[in-house]
Formats: C-alpha cells, structure tokens, sequence
C-alpha cells in the first residue's frame, strides 16, 4: 500500500512492537487465556502487516481464518480445561530449558546475520528488470481467483479434501 | 518497508515458536507456538511475493494454502486435546501416555 513514508515506518514500528510483546506474551504469561488473547493480538497485527506489503486477500482471510476461527477454537479449547493446573506448570527452569534456549538464540543470530549479510536490492532489480512492465488492470484478488481456477486447480482440490478429511476426523475423534 | 525489517521479524517470530513448542507443558500452548511457526512462515512467503514477484502472486497463493492447513490443524489438534483430557484428565504433554494401556 503506498503511504507516505512517516505515516508507513510509524505503522511498521507499531506493528512491530505489537508481534514482538504479544509473542513474548504467547509464551510468558502464566494464565493460558491470557496467552490465548495475546496469540489474538499477534494475528491481527500479522494481517495488518500484509495489508502494508499489498496483499489484502491473504490479510482478509487470516483475519476470517486465523482470528476467527483458529484462535476462537484455541479459546475454547483453553476453557475447556478446568484451570486449577495452570499454575504449577510454571517457574520449571530445567536444563533443557536452558539448551532450547541457547539453541533458539543461535538459530535466531545466525539467521539474522544471514539476512543482514544478503543484498536483498541486488536480487530485486535483477528479478524487477526481468519481469514484463504489464499495466495491471485488473486486482490482486481476481489475480488470485484466476490462478486458483487455472494454474493450482489441483492443489486447490487437494486441499479441500485434505480440509473434509480433517473436519471428519475431528469429529470423529472428539465425539468418542 | 523495509525487506530485512520484516524477514528479522518474522525470524524472531519462529525462534519464540520453537523455543515454545519444545519447552511447554500445557498441550494449548504447544498448539498456540505452532501457529507462531506457521505464521512466521506466512510472513516470508507474503513479503517475498511483494517484493520479487509482485506481478505474479504466487507467494500469496502459497500462503493461503498453507493457512488452510493450518486451520486443519487447529481442527485436529483441540479435538485430539478433548480426547486425551477426557481420559487422563490432564493436559500436559509428559503425562500423554495413553497408548500403553
């Protein structure tokens, strides 16, 4: 989306923040609806963050999909727990822990220093230069739609099953 | 924005999943790091789409295939979660033992 440059890198700031707290909160929060409502918080700014990298139908079904149904189920299923075992499952520092977190650090470091070292702007004016300048009239959705009825038509029909075969399962699992 | 701005992000945004997913206890909470995993991943696809293919969408496509999955997913796992708490009554991942009975 082309905003003016303050009004965007403030938004990018925002939003930042807002994923880094929350997914901080996902895992630190000691009550699990907390953490529950923070993972919320974490998606929403995910979605608004693809609204900023122009692609509004991927941002308008994570809101549906993600917020609106992963996350509700997610609430559901914390509710669905009695909460008295919350409490003791924290303040645990173990070793492995410890290892986890140095193994977390380390991969975090060495794909930071992977993704500071590229030059990311070499890449995008050898792929922009490649690509045919076409005026675009028609939008990225109906873009979407036409790629999703000609060229992934199997994937897509793959999925849907996938998706049927998965809610029966569901079902079947937690009926009993 | 930035490209190196949102991959670092969304390298962050995995780590966090990792680190939960290996370390929690609660059986919702591992499921809620998934869902961190997958939306770091989400991220790249998306921002990578924008910025080297933005007249061909592809990255897009992938990701909404990758979030059907996800919500397949979220509806195997709190099923499988409702399974295990009605016969354990429990929910953490270290006393999940059921197939030894």
């Amino acid at each position: 989306m082309d905003l003016p440059g303050p009004i965007h890198d403030f938004l990018v700031v925002l939003l930042g923040s807002g994923l880094i707290l929350g997914s901080m909160g996902v895992l630190l929060f000691n009550n699990s609806i907390y953490s529950a409502f923070s993972l919320g918080l974490v998606l929403v700014s995910i979605s608004l963050f693809y609204i900023l990298a122009n692609a509004q139908f991927v941002a308008a079904a994570q809101l549906l999909i993600y917020v609106g149904a992963i996350n509700v189920l997610i609430i559901f299923a914390v509710m669905f727990m009695k909460g008295s075992e919350y409490s003791k499952d924290f303040n645990l520092w173990t070793v492995g822990n410890g290892v986890t977190f140095l193994v977390c650090t380390s991969i975090f470091v060495s794909l930071m220093t992977t993704i500071v070292d590229t030059s990311w702007y070499g890449i995008i004016w050898t792929t922009r230069s490649n690509q045919i300048l076409e005026q675009d009239l028609i939008s990225n959705s109906q873009q979407i739609g036409i790629y999703l009825s000609t060229y992934f038509f199997l994937p897509f029909e793959l999925i849907s099953i996938i998706l049927l075969a998965a809610l029966i399962g569901a079902i079947s699992v937690a009926r009993q | 924005m930035m490209l190196e701005h949102v991959l670092i992000i969304s390298a962050y945004l995995f780590s966090i999943g990792i680190y939960g997913l290996i370390t929690s206890r609660n059986m919702v909470r591992a499921l809620m790091c998934l869902e961190l995993i997958l939306n770091a991943v989400n991220m790249n696809f998306v921002t990578f789409s924008d910025f080297f293919d933005s007249r061909q969408l592809k990255g897009n496509i992938f990701s909404i295939f990758v979030i059907a999955i996800a919500a397949a997913e979220a509806a195997i796992g709190p099923a499988i979660l409702s399974s295990i708490y009605r016969n354990r009554k429990s929910t953490r991942i270290n006393q999940s033992n059921l197939l030894n009975k």
